[in-house]
């Protein structure tokens, strides 16, 4: 596989900014999606450990 | 995304309706955590049109170990039957409750779960309160287990006297953390918390009455919708992201159509062809990816070592990696696999077509 590898970077590199733009929006989500997956971790967390009498 | 959003928006800002429900849940006016004096516990009772009263006290129970956290409160045994008529006791275990200062009923779950029998003593340990002595122990005779019809009350809960609670308290005396309002008409349940609600306003502890229904939906939606708008942003922005990846790759494809053809005379294979586009593909989503689940990665660090006071556990998780990876090969497969097929099924003619 990594022997492909020097054509495929070669292909990519044919438009940077697309490449660049590409590369950002593939990152922003992943950042976004383990921000909030941390903070939804602490959510359910915090819930657990209050432990307030609900009635249900 | 607007719309869906609105929506949420717009039905979370919806007036509540009070009437119909026939019991009523007051706090104080501030959070659930803020307790109000005891004179209003009376004064609620003498309001016309209720017919029960139970006080609640948070007590915070632990049973020998930290771990062991048990929901205990404070009530007076003969309002709390009154409120709740769907919690049973046996009459001789009701009197028990009544009659021993030191008495709890606890709910049939509890019992299984530690093995606890009627009879037996035990200490609960308070996260909150101290008792006069400085101790934060205090003794309990199990004198009942109660069972609950349909879904009213709490079955792994248990409940002691009031007045035990409230004598032998260092600090915080004669105050009641919240209360539970039976009414006798349903119909009136608006008029009635309305009218609790304006006979403390502007005192300086202010109440908030409203159905326990709503009390409830109120405290489960904190967590439940922000999972769910957590969920759906994440959604929006990886579809985002996979339609601006796909074009990429398809745009990125149809222009190297001649390159593709000479590649295919000079001998590569169809199937070559398709692993070189989707190890394309695959390479951005995992490259993009994997940065950023590393910049968040550090950036979670950062934000947990400034909150670890509030929110000790504020870190991204090996699950969470794991699902990111899954996340990328199939969003990288997803976006390669059209152009990747359309680019093996090319013919050299079609493709040499034109130069």
């Amino acid at each position: 596989m990594f022997r492909w590898l020097p054509i495929v970077w070669a292909n990519l590199r044919r438009r940077k900014l697309r490449l660049v733009f590409t590369f950002i929006s593939i990152l922003l989500a992943f950042l976004m999606f383990g921000m909030l997956d941390a903070l939804r971790t602490i959510y359910s967390r915090a819930i657990n450990m209050a432990g307030f009498p609900i009635a249900c | 995304m607007f719309g869906m959003l609105d929506a949420l928006r717009t039905s979370l800002s919806q007036a509540v309706n009070l009437a119909g429900a026939d019991r009523l849940m007051l706090q104080s006016k501030v959070n659930i955590t803020v307790s109000n004096p005891r004179s209003h516990y009376e004064k609620v009772k003498a309001v016309p049109g209720v017919r029960a009263v139970a006080p609640f006290n948070w007590f915070g129970g632990v049973y020998k170990d930290s771990k062991q956290q048990i929901q205990v409160q404070a009530t007076d045994p003969e309002e709390f039957m009154k409120v709740y008529p769907e919690v049973h006791l046996k009459p001789e275990e009701l009197a028990a409750w009544k009659n021993d200062r030191q008495a709890i009923v606890i709910g049939q779950a509890l019992a299984d779960q530690y093995g606890w029998k009627i009879g037996q003593r035990i200490p609960l340990r308070s996260d909150i309160w101290r008792k006069t002595d400085g101790t934060d122990t205090w003794e309990f005779n199990i004198v009942g287990i109660y069972t609950v019809e349909g879904s009213g009350w709490d079955k792994r809960s248990a409940m002691f006297q009031y007045d035990y609670f409230n004598e032998s308290l260092q600090f915080g005396k004669d105050l009641v953390g919240w209360m539970v309002i039976k009414v006798a008409n349903p119909d009136d349940s608006d008029k009635i918390a309305s009218r609790i609600d304006t006979m403390f306003a502007n005192s300086s502890n202010e109440t908030k009455t409203a159905t326990e229904r709503v009390f409830i939906k109120q405290f489960l939606d904190q967590v439940g919708n922000i999972g769910l708008i957590l969920v759906s942003v994440t959604t929006a922005v990886f579809f985002t992201m996979l339609l601006v990846t796909a074009n990429t790759m398809a745009q990125s494809v149809r222009e190297r159509t001649n390159e593709i053809g000479v590649l295919k005379t000079l001998g590569f294979s169809g199937e070559s062809i398709l692993g070189l586009v989707l190890l394309e593909s695959l390479f951005l989503t995992f490259t993009g990816g994997l940065v950023g689940l590393g910049l968040a990665w550090f950036f979670a660090k950062g934000l947990g070592a400034a909150i670890k006071d509030y929110f000790p556990v504020f870190q991204i998780g090996t699950n969470t990696f794991l699902v990111g990876a899954a996340l990328m090969l199939v969003f990288g497969v997803l976006t390669g696999l059209w152009p990747a097929l359309t680019a093996m099924r090319l013919k050299i003619v079609d493709a040499l077509r034109r130069i």
